[in-house]
């Protein structure tokens, strides 16, 4: 019996969601496993001809030059470690989605193929499901590799292409039609199995893709940025039918983006992926809260910016005064003299001097500030108790996730106030700030958009300490 | 429509021709004796049977060649490039070049039998199995398919080349074995390229007069064989006849091209999936 | 290179060795019947038994100046130039405008530019031996003309439709836009942008004439001594030595036209190599 739908134990609710570092509890195997992964770049010259041949259309010369990068691929790549991926490990554990997040050009797409066995490894080992497949073909690996736009068989239906992994698979006809079928209806698509590809709509090839990527009953489905290069109603779409075609599926998912947006929205952790590494795995609320280092910091977005030197345990001098640090920070800078000081934008708020006692609500955003790192001091451990009191990941925006931060803090320190003269105000439809100077720094900083402050009024600058983060200098 | 002219004017005049209301001894009411003469005659026929057959076997001979070499020698490296030039330099060699050297290797007394004689297997001539002049056709066959082969393989490389890589990866990653990719993928790909020029080969193969001449037995005589001595029979009214031939000859390439525009319009129609899973029998 | 995958490595070594002898089967398939063509046209008494000529003459060349194989070649190359030049000129304006129609008129029109060239020779030879006869062109070099330029007009005119059916008509438009007229569009844009093609249909023009047996026996009722038909009589009169050396004078403009394609196509990549 060729069965795709899994059993109850496998299902998302027991996916693990809050570990914090990129070790599985004890006794389960995860379905992927990457172990000091050095992956050369030979690949550079094909990823280009994959983003130049984006309009279907592909002349001779395209197929020539691609032709050539394969060939290039195959006989000039060296197998030296600073021409590629360098040393990535990563973990994954039954039915749980990961996202891999860094900038274009860093070896995301490079990494997933290799992974599927697309592409060459130079150190390291693939682990799927416990088996070493390194040395396997794409074939042998129980690993899926989607590409970002769908690529189906333009000769079989619909019906056809979602049996083609039981095909090869010499499964019986009639199970691996019954199966597809099924499989069509799940991601809605059951009435379309007698159509040829080419007459599907964007939405429809994505869903089919995936369904047919579930046919071959994988341990581990590889989706390279599927969600770039849509518009934003087909994005939202794939979206929904990524997490349909995953919900109660026992493999595990690793998907590229370079958008921060589908990051948390799809994943249970993110891992970042800067300077051809990977830096940090963690899921997105511990990852926005205390970001590894300062480029993951930079790369998440945190603009502001200061240099400061520590005055005593807890506090940095800084051209905004002493800002008092969270305690865990502040205990991994033991010994620091000179730091470098980040502040969340949402732990930055103005408001006009008359209304400071007015019930100013903290606006929604992902950046939310998160409980997780509050509850245990270092974030590169983990004590089982935090583990089993968070909520499984349902894997919405971690603003969901978190309680009134206020009442998980230890000690939560006072905020710090300061007088500021607004010099310009940036509506947007969410989130709108104000660039207020003080003294000679001008940070960005959030304001009630109904009692916008004008342009040289004077403001209220408040910086929540739980929004600061510390690196050394 | 200019250009067509011609051949409808064929036709018609063909038709007329037959029926004896023009040309030599042309009379005004239609006269049915010839197109009796022509289609109860075996020969035309056991002819068109013949050509027919060569026509198909030689065809599918140059078109396994051409997608072996296209798919086996795709990727880009020396040997493969080297091997696709090979394959595609004899492209405009013309029919007779390749009949008459067929003849000069094949014949019994050619260059085989004189190898063969060399190593001892053969006294004289006669022994040797005849290869051209033969019931089966082999050595013409042979002539067409090596003739057909470099236009065909033109083709398939062109066609394998464009081929999208990311549907072979998708295929593999999905768990189809190298050899699966090449059966269930590759080919009906590329076979549906290849259509048209595989009908064109077959239509050039069945009218290649020069091959049929210098190769092909006196009985049972290729079609274009057969119309050709009509044409030039001392006889007037069998002249009439060769107008029949070649209007028979017409209706045989214009199925031919029916077929193929016919099988293309089912491909890009809706599939039934029962129609369709059957795609990879055709390797 | 340090290669991840040994089993792929294992197959493309096998691959490797069952390539390498196709391409050996390839190269003796390709080359050796040149071989033979050229050892029998210097040839002197090679027959039975001899696997090799047992002696070698250069007569069969030198007897071109004066021989009928020398007017027939001369005869052919006029008759495949005038045909090339024809063909193309109705051609390129042919499969222009098929391009521009739309709908079913597109396929019935593409199939009857296909008629003249999928008809067999013979056939279509029946209908233009009787048209060269009405204009008094019967077994004349230019009623074999004629009848050469029309599958040969065929060929061009879909080999142009699918030319202008990818072509992007905006510089075209540009150019009107710009104030060229039609003509000076053709002549300063669109003939420019297609001069691959256009080589290619001329070669392609020519070699449809230069070959031509069956039309230029019907239609030149065996007045018109073509180079195929010499070479044609020369093979079935079994003699071997000329009719080798008729054979690589048919074969050797054939080449140098390919040739002349692939060094043109390699630096437009319209044809594969």
């Amino acid at each position: 019996m060729y069965s795709v739908t899994t059993s109850p134990q496998h299902s998302r609710a027991s996916a693990p969601s809050t570990r914090t570092d990129n070790t599985l509890p004890t006794g389960s195997t995860p379905v992927l496993q990457l172990d000091g992964m050095h992956v050369p770049f030979a690949e550079r010259a094909q990823e280009q001809a994959q983003a130049q041949r984006q309009p279907r259309a592909q002349t001779q010369a395209q197929a020539h030059a691609q032709a050539h990068a394969e060939e290039t691929l195959h006989t000039n790549s060296s197998p030296s470690a600073d021409n590629g991926l360098r040393d990535v490990s990563l973990s994954l554990a039954t039915g749980e989605r990961v996202v891999l997040l860094g900038p274009s050009g860093e070896g995301k797409t490079t990494l997933l193929r290799a992974i599927a066995g697309l592409s060459a490894v130079s150190r390291g080992t693939v682990r799927v499901n416990g088996r070493d497949v390194t040395a396997l073909a794409p074939e042998q690996r129980d690993a899926v590799y989607l590409h970002q736009v769908p690529v189906l068989f333009p000769h079989l239906s619909v019906l056809d292409n979602v049996s083609f992994p039981m095909t090869v698979r010499g499964v019986a006809r009639s199970e691996r039609l019954r199966v597809a079928q099924s499989l069509l209806e799940r991601l809605h698509l059951g009435a379309l199995g007698n159509r040829l590809p080419h007459m599907l709509s964007g939405g429809q090839r994505h869903r089919v893709a995936l369904a047919r990527a579930l046919a071959a009953q994988p341990h581990v489905l590889l989706l390279d940025e599927p969600l770039s290069a849509l518009d934003p109603a087909l994005r939202r779409d794939v979206r929904d039918a990524i997490r349909e075609a995953h919900n109660d599926s026992s493999a595990g998912l690793l998907l590229v983006t370079h958008d921060l947006d589908d990051a948390t929205t799809l994943g249970d952790r993110i891992a970042i992926m800067l300077d051809r590494t990977l830096v940090q795995i963690a899921p997105a609320s511990e990852l926005f809260a205390r970001p590894a280092s300062l480029a993951v910091m930079r790369f998440l977005g945190v603009h502001q910016e200061l240099q400061g030197t520590m005055q005593h345990k807890h506090s940095v001098g800084t051209a905004l005064g002493e800002l008092v640090l969270p305690s865990d920070v502040a205990a991994q800078l033991a010994g620091a003299t000179r730091v470098t000081v980040g502040i969340r934008t949402d732990a930055l708020r103005c408001e006009p001097v008359s209304t400071l006692q007015g019930g100013y609500q903290q606006p929604s955003s992902p950046w939310q500030l998160s409980p997780s790192q509050s509850q245990s001091p270092a974030p590169q451990s983990q004590s089982p108790a935090s583990q089993s009191k968070s909520p499984p990941s349902q894997s919405q925006s971690p603003a969901s996730q978190s309680q009134s931060p206020a009442s998980q803090l230890q000690s939560p320190p006072s905020p710090l106030q300061l007088p500021a003269r607004v010099e310009q105000v940036h509506a947007r439809s969410s989130g709108s700030t104000a660039s207020v100077r003080v003294g000679d720094i001008v940070v960005q900083a959030l304001i009630n958009p109904l009692s916008a402050p004008a342009v040289h009024d004077t403001v209220t600058l408040t910086i929540d300490a739980r929004g600061i983060i510390a690196f050394r200098a | 429509m200019l250009v067509a002219l011609p051949v409808f004017f064929g036709i018609v005049y063909s038709t007329l021709a037959l029926f004896g209301m023009v040309g030599a001894g042309a009379s005004a009411s239609p006269d049915t004796t010839r197109l009796v003469a022509v289609f109860s005659d075996t020969s035309t026929w056991r002819g068109l049977g013949w050509s027919v057959y060569v026509a198909t076997i030689s065809t599918a001979l140059a078109t396994i060649g051409a997608a072996v070499i296209a798919m086996l020698f795709a990727p880009n490296n020396r040997l493969n490039s080297v091997a696709r030039a090979v394959a595609t330099l004899p492209l405009p060699v013309p029919h007779l070049v390749a009949a008459a050297t067929a003849l000069f290797v094949l014949s019994q007394s050619g260059l085989l039998a004189r190898l063969l004689f060399a190593a001892g297997v053969i006294d004289v001539p006669a022994q040797m199995v005849p290869l051209v002049y033969d019931r089966l056709g082999v050595g013409l066959i042979v002539a067409l398919a090596w003739k057909e082969l470099p236009f065909l393989a033109v083709v398939a490389i062109a066609l394998r080349g464009a081929q999208s890589r990311e549907l072979l990866e998708a295929a593999r990653t999905l768990g189809a074995s190298s050899w699966r990719v090449a059966r269930d993928i590759t080919w009906p790909l590329l076979w549906r390229g290849l259509m048209p020029a595989v009908v064109a080969t077959f239509v050039f193969a069945f009218g290649s007069y020069e091959s049929a001449v210098l190769l092909a037995a006196i009985d049972p005589a290729p079609l274009p064989v057969l119309t050709m001595e009509r044409f030039a029979d001392p006889a007037l009214a069998r002249r009439g006849e060769a107008y029949g031939l070649a209007l028979l000859a017409l209706v045989v390439a214009a199925l031919a091209v029916a077929a193929h525009e016919y099988t293309r319009a089912r491909w890009s129609s809706f599939t039934s999936a029962a129609g369709n899973s059957r795609g990879g029998s055709h390797a | 290179m340090l290669t991840a995958n040994p089993n792929g490595v294992r197959q493309s070594m096998r691959s490797v060795g069952l390539r390498v002898v196709l391409l050996t089967l390839l190269g003796i398939s390709t080359f050796v019947p040149f071989a033979i063509l050229v050892l029998q046209s210097f040839s002197a008494g090679w027959r039975w038994p001899s696997v090799l000529p047992p002696a070698y003459t250069a007569d069969g060349w030198r007897a071109l100046g004066h021989s009928t194989l020398g007017g027939a070649a001369f005869t052919s190359t006029l008759l495949a130039v005038a045909t090339a030049a024809c063909a193309t000129a109705l051609g390129v304006p042919v499969g222009r405008a098929l391009a521009r129609l739309s709908g079913p008129v597109r396929h019935i029109a593409a199939a009857l530019v296909f008629l003249p060239v999928a008809a067999p020779p013979i056939a279509l030879g029946a209908g233009l031996q009787v048209g060269t006869l009405w204009l008094g062109l019967g077994g004349t070099a230019v009623g074999v003309w004629l009848a050469h330029c029309v599958p040969a007009i065929g060929y061009v005119s879909l080999l142009m439709l699918g030319v202008f059916t990818t072509r992007e008509t905006a510089d075209e438009e540009a150019a009107r836009t710009l104030g060229a007229s039609s003509w000076q569009t053709w002549r300063l844009v669109i003939l420019p942008t297609i001069r691959t093609p256009i080589t290619e249909a001329l070669a392609i023009a020519f070699l449809i004439s230069w070959a031509q047996v069956a039309l230029t026996l019907v239609v030149g009722g065996g007045a018109v001594r073509a180079l195929p038909i010499e070479v044609l009589s020369l093979v079935r009169a079994g003699q071997d030595r000329d009719a080798a050396v008729g054979a690589i004078l048919l074969v050797l403009p054939a080449v140098l036209a390919l040739a002349a394609l692939r060094t043109g196509s390699r630096r437009t990549d319209a044809l594969p190599a």
